[in-house]
């Protein structure tokens, strides 16, 4: 896994509804190192995810610039950004985003769907993958055989299993309780202290931000706030993950 | 995403909606099952028409006794008889454009050998008759002009005949009884099969015609023939034999201008191309019609495909988001859309081919199923799933994924 660096200048996005005008981001500058853990923080409504998605290749800036690596993103066609967001980039959902007909390892196989990793490499690489978020045993239950902790596990694998450089989370634990997400977060901050993964995690509570090295906050489509978490969280359970 | 996965992939999304799935190929069975049905019926007849024009001998012209209505219909058959041997002669020798003229005369009654007996059409022919309608011997012989001169007393026999009278014993140079007076085998006939009209034209025994006329019929038909057979040089004189036929025997018969004709001639293998298209009109006409119904399988695939795509919304988010592409959607839907039509255009052609067996046995229809019929009826499956699924797949693959994912 490599890990990604990220230059953004004078982005900005707006959004038509009808004749009203939407802008969710107004302007934003912002440098993010290899092996960063930022966290974004904000009230609803200031644009959080509308700069995840950006971010994540899901959408494009209406101005501005967003380098990726060095790549110039704003400009590439809508499969060159598929291209970059199968090798580059992991996204991890509030919402879980599992396709429900699909097992635990075949919902992690699916990015390995798109680049033809031959199927012996995507099983065992989906069945580590699933090992490695600690269910090593779940490989073959549905979704809804499976708790919100362990599903949001199951999308952090299907996330990472591509060994992306840059992975996104938009509040992954907004549907977890708190020692779930206390659970989850132990994984985020492993993925970037032992793989150096840059890491990039949206939420609204305080406590969960703290398991970051940065925090960064978004207020009305602007960057309002930019500093380094003085007393990183670390888990009580130094061990890691149970299942 | 290679096509392994992409059919897998959408092999196991149309089996989760198993009723659907079901469905929606319904319309693709019924209608590449009316398609097969309808092509083998249309080919059926055509391969008959074709046999019967094979059966029947090349550039022939049917020269009959009695004038032709304005309607085409035939009167005075079988009333005054108009044409002699002497005719069916003038014919032959006189014409430039004619090549062969065989008088025929059709009679019927027993055929005896020994406590055998059988009734079958007795026809009397000049030795031309064989070669014209390009008719062989399996065994013996045709006969001679001397016996024609001669009106001797010899037949060949149709395979019908001598299935019914000999059985498996050698029917050459036996004496049969026709119409109690004793002929001589001296030929078995090559088989025929059906006439156009439906009857077995094995089921009968070769005289000399003038044998027929003389020995056989009773003396008031006597020195008139039923009909003449007559073959043009080639195929492109046949027109021309026609025009020499008739005005020869307007002049023979003593018919003045304006004057109708007492004979009629018909252009054999005029009549036959005519059938031969009208049956393939037919089949065209049938196989257009079925089509429609491949038509509306299609859409009904569209239709669902729709439904389907915009159900999935979600998971098509979710797909983009980890990286497919365009393309990758695309085929996805298309992949599900064309194994559905494949699916259904399967089963069609495999019910299409019972059904057409069934409708041979019920209706004695002939029906023709070719494996290229079935081959093209797949093929257009395939075609009609890429048509109709290509909209509701390109729709799903021009989605937002930020959109889709929103999606609920
Ligand atoms: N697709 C869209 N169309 C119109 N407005 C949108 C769309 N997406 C987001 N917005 C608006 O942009 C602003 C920022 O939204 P968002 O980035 O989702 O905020 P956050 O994630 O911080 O809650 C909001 O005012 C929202 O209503
Ligand atoms: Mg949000």
């Amino acid at each position: 896994m490599g890990t990604a660096t990220i230059e953004i200048r004078g982005v900005t996005k707006a959004y038509r509804l009808g004749d009203i005008r939407v802008d969710a981001l107004k302007g934003v500058d912002l440098s993010i190192g290899a092996g960063e853990f930022v966290a974004v923080m904000g009230p609803s409504g200031s644009g959080k995810s509308t700069f995840m998605n950006i971010l994540g290749c899901l959408d494009r800036p209406t101005a501005g610039s967003y380098r990726l690596d060095g790549e110039e993103i704003g400009t590439l066609s809508r499969d060159g950004r598929a291209v970059i967001r199968r090798n580059k980039i992991g996204f991890v959902f509030q919402g879980f985003n599992l396709l429900p007909r699909l097992s635990a390892q075949e919902n992690v196989e699916l990015p390995m769907i798109y680049d033809n990793t031959p199927g012996t490499a995507r099983h065992e690489k989906a069945r580590a993958a699933l090992a490695s978020v600690g269910l090593a045993d779940r490989e073959h239950h549905l979704p809804s055989q499976l708790s919100g902790g362990q599903q949001q596990r199951v999308a952090i694998a299907r996330a990472i299993v591509n060994t992306p450089s840059l992975l996104l989370a938009d509040e992954p634990t907004g549907n977890l309780d708190s020692a779930t997400s206390d659970e989850i977060m132990e994984i985020f901050q492993r993925l970037n202290d032992e793989l150096g993964i840059t890491l990039v995690l949206v939420t609204h509570e305080p406590d969960i931000a703290l398991f970051a090295r940065r925090v960064i906050r978004f207020r009305d489509g602007l960057l309002v706030e930019d500093h380094p978490v003085a007393e990183r969280r670390k888990p009580p359970a130094a061990e890691g993950v149970s299942a | 995403m290679n096509l392994y996965s992409a059919g897998k992939v959408s092999f196991r999304s149309l089996r989760a909606n198993k009723m659907r799935s079901a469905l929606t190929m319904l319309g693709m069975i019924i209608g590449v099952a009316a398609v097969i049905v309808m092509v083998a019926i249309g080919a059926g007849a055509n391969e008959r028409i074709a046999a019967q024009i094979a059966s029947v001998g090349s550039n022939l012209l049917l020269v009959l006794p009695g004038s032709t209505t304005s309607g085409g219909l035939r009167s005075g058959f079988g009333g005054t008889p108009t044409l002699t041997m002497g005719d069916a002669k003038a014919i032959q020798k006189d014409l430039p454009a004619v090549a062969l003229a065989s008088p025929s005369s059709r009679s019927s009654g027993p055929v005896v050998y020994g406590n055998q007996n059988w009734s079958t059409i007795i026809q009397g022919v000049s030795p031309e008759y064989m070669e014209m309608r390009d008719w062989k011997t399996i065994a013996g012989r045709y006969f001679t002009e001397q016996e024609m001169d001669a009106s001797s007393k010899v037949c060949l026999l149709g395979t019908t005949v001598v299935q019914n009278l000999f059985g498996s014993e050698d029917p050459i140079g036996k004496i049969v009884r026709i119409k109690q007076a004793p002929f001589t085998v001296v030929g078995v006939l090559e088989s025929k099969g059906q006439s156009p009209q439906g009857q077995d034209q094995d089921d009968i025994v070769l005289v000399p015609i003038t044998t027929l006329l003389n020995k056989l019929a009773g003396s008031a038909h006597a020195g008139s023939v039923g009909v003449i057979l007559v073959q043009a040089v080639d195929g492109d004189h046949v027109k021309e034999a026609e025009r020499e036929v008739v005005s020869l025997l307007r002049q023979r018969h003593r018919i003045g201008p304006g004057q109708d004709d007492d004979f009629s001639v018909r252009n054999l293998s005029e009549m036959l191309a005519l059938a031969e298209s009208a049956t393939r009109i037919m089949s065209l006409l049938l196989g257009g019609i079925a089509s429609v119904s491949l038509v509306v399988g299609g859409i009904g695939i569209m239709n669902i495909m729709l439904v389907s795509v915009t159900e999935r919304t979600r998971e098509i988010g979710i797909r983009m988001a980890v990286g497919a592409r365009e393309r990758d959607i695309l085929s996805q839907f298309l992949i599900e859309a064309v194994l559905l039509a494949l699916t259904g255009g399967a089963i069609g052609i495999v019910l299409g081919a019972g059904g057409a067996v069934l409708i041979s046995r019920l209706a004695g229809w002939s029906t023709l199923i070719s494996p290229a019929a079935a081959l093209l009826a797949f093929g257009f499956s395939a075609a009609v799933g890429v048509f109709f699924g290509f909209y509701p797949a390109r729709k799903a693959s021009r989605m937002d994924p930020i959109e889709a994912l929103r999606y609920e």
